[in-house]
């Protein structure tokens, strides 16, 4: 959920969630608890009995985990002596984290019942609430930046620009935005009333708002190039409703008689691995979309799905970055290892390993590696990411609202423009690094200087 | 799916097996104060004999760990190996004790625990300087204030952070001639910033501060991946831990903490080994006053204070001065057999354990003539554990008056399991307070006569030894 309402939000908490989400993607999730692992040098703090008689003679016997955890949690359920108490189920939680954290595989982790349901909500692209995008205005207020269309935000007359003053009679003054969030969120179908300072009017309105189930917007979609007819189309995420909204915003932009289009994978993070096939399906013609790799080697290419071969095929750039990770790399690998369109932007994150979600009893769950996938070529791209085909570094000033001070956007625009005869070749020089050329360069002289022939490309 | 299902009747069976470990483990606690727990396989014979009463038992988070860990080792994209199984019950330990967010419970890796060991008899090794892990509460910021007023939530505990603090130096170690004091905070180890807990705490404190909200997203890009760097870059106090307790031999740059307006000091500091002598420097001072040195609570401390107590009452002394600085020590029962020289048979001290149990823990009976004549302890800030105990308790009873500074304050107790690879986890289990009910942890021990120079406490000490006002 988080990823959502972060990109509705301001922009300083976009970027925890991409320091927290990017630079390392799981780590702070799971680094928490060995971090918290620190042991003073402080050693020698116990009374003597506790430890009379001989030092055990270490053996190179491994203890076993769960009967060992067992006795240290009956050790401390009868003897710890501190300000907390013994809470058996965040230990737990916590010992399955370290355990994980053990394996050093960052996605192999665990999931409490509360992450574990917003993680569902986030593969279902669903949430029950009003349908408004909310943003926190200069003077800390929370405001609607945008009602949805078709929601019941709109339909109740909210309108952009409204300062939620109280939710359900309680003022708000003063708390988190995300937490204004969680109090409008409900069960479907219950009412909630928001107070409403609208800029103008003189009495705060009142809107009971009943809550239904509205779709996360997972695409945005839009004209890169009017005059070239070039569209674009962005994908946040890979979840359920993905590939619905993609189907639906290129029918939109084929009304207008698109030529090219820009596909953008930047900061998407993945997400279910279906929906990167259905997706990879929608570029690529025949053949797999990826090779999931399991234990023991065996290699199960999964194969596009023809019946999402529904649109006409467009001369195609492909906007990557360093976040673009998972399901935004087998969609990207595909097309790059496939040739049908050209990816624009800087090497991708490097996540080429599949997760699988076990749900536990108790609400919670494990996500554990479980597969590697491969590119068609049969490529791992883990920890080392894919390089786009034109490299194009972000401007220091890239605003992702902005598209005018979207450089890499330019870039792909360019890279259609060429496919489709509007620009020269040469128009591209300008993106080939000057260091690749002067190596490019190296070897060939030297070739000349030896007498070796190298073969013509 | 399916394979949920098998699991399901695994670990219905398992959990009788551990269930029955558990109890076991229990009753053989009761028997024995030593407390150790072995690994030792379970046999599935006896679990058709013991019959379990499972009412009341929590078997969830049990069934929990058990699934995690099948599910692992069914469907982990590698085969799990004997090592990486041993990790994992590392890190399970560690992350379980760690969850509890308290300095004193942890978990020992085998070579730690070796060194623990020796630790007991005065055998130190590394930088020669004890250290602490201090938990500073951090002040709520302005935004967490607000929170808490508008929101029925439960309050969150107060986020404090670690801090590494030299408590002692022992003298003649390589710290001590580096110039290490108590007090010290070492701020980072080899140009690595030592990290509290949670590493992230600055990061999320820093998204809390407007001008930090407010700030041209470049210039927030840039400034957040300065600290991601420097996390990543940075020690953790158990690797920390693990340097300056090194015998590598190699020099250690330790930079401490700036004491505004003073800048950062950088030392460096040779490691290696040294023993520490637990009495020492047993004379006769000022003509007719004894003076001993007990520099370390350990194994064979008692001992060695009996030879020098006979020596002191074979002569005709006024008063006997016993210098506690800078002591501390493992050996609270040290310090109750020392006291019989000075409170035969009473109350040492009481030992607060969980769920409101009490031990009191009396001084056995006079190894020989009492001492009946003034005691003084010189004592001061890094007056730690044992020897606080034996200052605090004596004081209490009137027996001895303190010289010198306030004591550290850490009248914890804690309990050291042996788990049967060599590897150990110390658990918080309670605290002592004096005989007279005075509890001095955290606070540290206040002292009759203030002096802080060496000079001062030494001439303190002897005049009031020779006034009339110290009759002991």
């Amino acid at each position: 959920m988080k990823r959502f309402v972060i990109y509705s939000l301001i922009a300083v908490l976009a970027m925890v969630a991409f320091v927290a989400g990017f630079v390392a993607p799981d780590v702070r999730a799971n680094g928490l608890s060995l971090e918290k692992l620190a042991a003073s040098v402080e050693m020698m703090p116990q009374r003597l009995e506790s430890i009379s008689g001989e030092t055990p003679d270490p053996s190179s016997r491994t203890l076993p985990l769960v009967e060992t955890y067992s006795a240290v949690m009956e050790r401390l359920k009868s003897d710890y002596y501190g300000t907390k108490t013994i809470n058996e189920q965040e230990l737990t939680y916590d010992a399955i984290r370290g355990t994980l954290h053990s394996l050093g595989d960052p996605y192999t982790r665990f999931m409490d019942p509360e992450s574990y349901k917003k993680m569902r909500e986030e593969n279902e692209g669903n949430f029950t609430g009003i349908g408004a995008q909310l943003d926190t205005n200069k003077n800390d207020e929370v405001y609607i930046k945008e009602p949805l269309p078709d929601t019941p935000a709109m339909r109740a007359g909210v309108k952009a620009n409204d300062v939620i003053t109280a939710v359900d009679g309680k003022s708000i003054k003063g708390m988190d935005i995300l937490d204004v969030v969680k109090l409008i969120r409900g069960k479907e179908g219950s009412r909630v009333t928001l107070t409403l300072r609208r800029p103008g009017a003189a009495k705060p309105i009142e809107k009971s708002i009943v809550r239904k189930t509205v779709q996360f917007q997972m695409v945005d979609s839009r004209m890169a190039d009017e005059q070239a007819k070039i569209g674009y189309v962005r994908l946040r995420q890979f979840n359920e409703k993905s590939d619905e909204q993609f189907d639906a915003a290129l029918s939109a932009l084929e009304k207008k008689q698109i030529k090219g289009l820009i596909f953008d994978l930047r900061g998407n993070p993945g997400g279910l691995l279906s929906v990167a096939v259905d997706i990879g399906s929608r570029f690529i013609d025949s053949g797999p979309v990826v090779i999931i790799q399991e234990r023991g080697g065996q290699k199960n290419p999964i194969y596009v799905e023809e019946d999402k071969h529904n649109h006409k095929r467009y001369p195609l750039a492909v906007l990557v970055d360093k976040s673009s990770a998972s399901a935004s790399e087998i969609v990207s690998g595909a097309v790059k290892d496939d040739e049908v369109g050209t990816l624009v932007g800087t090497t991708t994150f490097g996540k080429g390993r599949v997760q699988t979600i076990l749900p536990l009893q108790d609400g919670s769950a494990v996500a554990i590696t479980t597969a590697k996938y491969l590119t068609p070529k049969g490529v791992d791209i883990h920890k080392k990411g894919i390089e786009p085909n034109v490299e194009v570094e972000a401007a220091e000033d890239l605003d992702p609202t902005d598209p005018k001070t979207d450089n890499q956007l330019a870039a792909a625009i360019e890279v259609v423009k060429v496919k489709l005869g509007m620009l020269p070749k040469t128009a591209l020089d300008k993106y080939v690094k000057p260091t690749q050329t002067a190596e490019a360069a190296k070897p060939s002289d030297k070739n000349k200087k030896t007498g070796v022939k190298t073969p013509e490309k | 799916m399916r394979s949920f299902h098998k699991i399901g009747i695994g670990v219905l069976i398992g959990l009788v097996f551990f269930l029955g470990y558990g109890l076991r483990i229990n009753c053989d606690n009761r028997q024995r104060s030593s407390a150790v727990i072995s690994g030792a396989p379970l046999g599935g014979t006896q679990v058709a004999s013991n019959r379990l009463d499972l009412a009341g038992v929590d078997i969830r988070p049990l069934k929990t760990l058990y699934n995690v860990l099948s599910s692992l080792r069914e469907h982990y994209v590698d085969q799990l190996t004997i090592e990486d199984e041993g990790k994992m019950t590392y890190g399970a330990i560690k992350a379980m004790l760690a969850s509890l967010n308290d300095p004193e419970t942890r978990f020992i890796e085998p070579d730690q625990r070796k060194l623990l060991a020796e630790a007991r008899e005065g055998k130190f090794h590394g930088i020669g300087a004890i250290m602490s892990i201090k938990q500073i509460v951090r002040p709520p910021s302005e935004k967490d204030k607000n929170k808490s007023q508008s929101q029925e939530d439960k309050p969150k505990d107060p986020v404090s952070e670690e801090h590494l603090i030299v408590v002692s130096v022992l003298p003649g170690s390589p710290a001590a001639k580096a110039g290490l004091k108590p007090g010290d905070e070492i701020a980072a180890i080899n140009g690595k910033d030592v990290l509290p807990f949670d590493p992230y705490l600055n990061v999320s404190d820093l998204m809390k501060q407007d001008s930090v909200r407010n700030m041209e997203r470049p210039q927030l890009i840039k400034m957040l991946d300065t600290e991601q760097k420097r996390i990543e870059d940075g020690i953790t106090m158990v690797d920390a831990e693990k340097l300056l307790m090194s015998d590598s031999k190699k020099p250690i740059e330790i930079k401490l903490a700036a004491k505004p307006p003073a800048q950062p000091v950088t030392l460096t500091i040779q490691t290696g080994e040294m023993t520490l002598d637990p009495v020492s420097d047993v004379r006769v001072i000022d003509g007719n006053i004894g003076f001993v040195r007990v520099g370390f609570f350990g194994a064979d401390t008692f001992e060695k204070f009996a030879a020098a107590m006979k020596e002191m009452q074979s002569k005709r002394l006024k008063g006997l001065v016993i210098d506690l600085r800078g002591s501390m020590g493992p050996d609270v029962l040290a310090a109750d057999n020392m006291a019989s020289w000075f409170a035969p048979r009473k109350v040492m001290s009481i030992r607060i354990r969980s769920r409101g149990r009490k031990d009191l823990i009396r001084i056995p009976s006079a190894n020989g003539m009492p001492w009946t004549k003034p005691v003084v302890m010189l004592v001061d800030g890094s007056t730690a554990k044992a020897a606080e105990l034996f200052a605090a308790s004596l004081k209490d009873m009137n027996v001895a008056k303190l010289v010198g500074e306030k004591t550290f304050g850490d009248f914890s107790d804690t309990t050291l399991i042996d788990l049967a690879d060599g590897s150990a986890i110390i658990m918080s289990s309670g605290k002592y307070v004096t005989g007279a009910g005075n509890d001095y942890h955290r606070k540290g021990v206040p002292v009759n006569v203030e002096a802080s120079s060496d000079e001062s406490q030494m001439k303190e000490a002897i005049k009031l030894l020779s006034g009339s006002e110290a009759k002991g």
